[in-house]
């Protein structure tokens, strides 16, 4: 496999952990959060600021960027979950914007010039490993308890209220996690491009986290992962000779399609399990046979 | 009496703005009672069961639960003490299934920590059965079993309620408040009702509030009525003093203006 082509997967494989912090959020919790870039921010700058001049392991400079990013969304979370539907997303994308510009105008950070020479880590193997760790860990979240009070706030916080769930925790629970996904993926777009660009966690990049999501289809991983794995990399699929000026419109006009013809997104409310797997399989097989027995 | 008294009200009000949606309601629940809350709409009957919850705070006055002050709590912690409750517009996890509605409400008891969720051990996984174990057994109990993989969202109304009503008894709660559980059912529905109403208090030993416009309704299940008009208690009695009350006669049907 050529570099381009390896860079792509790999970029889509990072991606793909912020993308699944939002889906928690947004997806399975019913919150949107349009600032979830100033987190991905976070967790890149401090991770590589803090491997440079601290001079600790790549590793632990990962862990912190993690941790940071965790710390201040539930700094900014605590009073910002108790603001109800748009307030919260204005905050968050009021935060996206001033993590941006607070990059942009230190002195640390390299400023608007951006942080050249990030010490160098992961490989596409690494990353694809880190991914399905992710997504073991989060479904395991999901099917318990905890994961189940995140789902009914989306559902219904009324009556999740009344049915003995403190909502203010678990939105909280799950905005926290959802930064440290997002921090994690940040810290390994920084150790894999070692470069960092404030621009790399714009307005942007915040929207198309959540148009992902939506598109893949609230409330599923698999929507998510498909989403991802669709809509990441399409822009550099459709970097072809002669339409190269006209990409952007071509993914435009994809994500009206998917609007137009699956409004719930690819895979809303659902999930692609393994017994369902097997179970197609296993049908598969039998109409396979049944058409041979009918043919002899 | 009072020894067995599981809510206590006390000159409870609610004002909104200069409105007086409920004002010096005193009630007293008592332990296995099904107790019937009537009155014209407006009379602050969701009110009360709102205020009971915590969903929204008194002005003044005391609820107090087997002895525990109610006010000032929030409703998670109140729904916790043991009190379950179903919503006037059915409030299910609509993209959810039955099971799962249930589930997710019965997990009185589990104490397994988010660490344990994430890595799905020992403890978490024997937890989870027991859960389920629970939620199959509530839903048998309530006659569901056959809607128990189908979305909410999905369900006739009449199923919608039930399953309402035992997602709250998933909290396994010592009292219960059915808000208009009887709306939109006909004749025989809400007969079916009223003989599960009784059924779940000697089954899951709760006692109940029901609120309800269905005369033969409540006055065939509860053994104590308060009836409600513009946030004032005009009667409290068995089924019979209330349908000799002047006063109750005339809030339902109006003055006659020759006396």
């Amino acid at each position: 496999m050529n570099e381009y082509i390896i860079g792509i997967i790999a970029l889509t494989g990072i991606q793909l952990i912020a993308m699944l912090g939002v889906s928690l959020l947004s997806g399975f919790t019913g919150l949107f959060s349009f600032g979830h870039a100033g987190f991905m921010a976070i967790g890149g700058y401090v991770s590589a600021l803090s491997v440079k001049y601290l001079q600790i392991p790549i590793f632990c400079g990962v862990i912190l960027g993690v941790l940071a990013a965790t710390l201040i969304g539930i700094v900014v979370g605590y009073p910002a979950l108790r603001l109800k539907g748009d307030y919260f997303l204005i905050a968050t994308l009021g935060f996206g914007e001033a993590v941006r510009q607070i990059i942009e105008y230190a002195n640390i950070t390299g400023g608007a010039k951006g942080l050249p020479d990030v010490a160098k880590a992961f490989n596409l193997p690494t990353i694809l490993l880190i991914d399905i760790l992710v997504i073991i860990l989060l479904v395991n979240f999901l099917r318990s308890t905890h994961g189940r009070n995140c789902i009914a706030i989306r559902e219904e916080e009324t009556a999740a209220q009344a049915m003995g769930i403190d909502i203010t925790k678990y939105k909280t629970i799950s905005f926290a996690i959802s930064c440290a996904l997002a921090g994690l993926s940040g810290a390994m777009m920084a150790h894999f491009l070692q470069y960092l660009h404030p621009a790399m966690f714009g307005m942007p990049i915040s929207n198309m986290l959540i148009i992902t999501v939506i598109l893949g289809g609230l409330g599923s991983i698999t929507g998510t992962i498909l989403a991802t794995c669709i809509l990441v990399p399409l822009p550099e699929l459709l970097r072809i000779e002669n339409i190269q000026s006209w990409r952007m419109v071509a993914y435009g006009v994809i994500i009206l399609l998917i609007v137009q013809f699956k409004p719930s997104g690819l895979y809303g409310y659902k999930e692609l399990t393994f017994k369902q797997i097997k179970k197609y399989i296993a049908n598969l097989k039998m109409r396979l046979n049944r058409r041979r027995k009918s043919f002899d | 009496m009072t020894d067995n008294c599981i809510l206590k009200i006390n000159d409870l009000n609610k004002t909104f703005g200069g409105l007086a949606a409920v004002s010096d309601v005193c009630l007293n629940v008592n332990e296995g009672e099904i107790y019937g809350l009537i009155g014209p709409n407006g009379a602050g009957k969701t009110t009360i069961f709102n205020l009971i919850t915590g969903i929204i705070e008194p002005t003044n006055g005391s609820i107090s639960f087997c002895g525990e002050e109610l006010v000032g709590l929030k409703p998670h912690e109140i729904a916790i003490k043991g009190i379950g409750r179903t919503f006037q517009n059915i409030k299910l996890f609509g993209n959810l299934t039955v099971f799962d509605n249930i589930l997710t409400v019965a997990q009185a008891g589990s104490n397994y920590s988010l660490i344990d969720g994430f890595l799905r051990n020992k403890k978490c996984r024997r937890w989870e059965k027991e859960l389920s174990q629970m939620s199959y057994d509530i839903i048998d109990r309530m006659g569901i079993s056959k809607y128990s993989e189908i979305l909410t969202s999905n369900l006739p109304y009449g199923v919608q309620r039930r399953v309402e009503i035992a997602r709250a008894l998933a909290l396994k709660p010592k009292l219960l408040l059915l808000d208009e559980p009887a709306a939109g059912m006909n004749e025989d529905e809400s007969y079916e009702l009223s003989n599960l109403i009784k059924v779940i208090r000697d089954e899951f030993n709760v006692s109940i509030i029901v609120i309800d416009h269905h005369m033969d309704f409540i006055m065939d299940i509860c053994n104590k009525i308060t009836v409600l008009n513009f946030g004032k208690i005009i009667a409290t009695g068995n089924g019979e003093e209330i349908q000799n009350n002047t006063a109750v006669v005339e809030a339902y049907l109006g003055v006659d203006e020759d006396d």
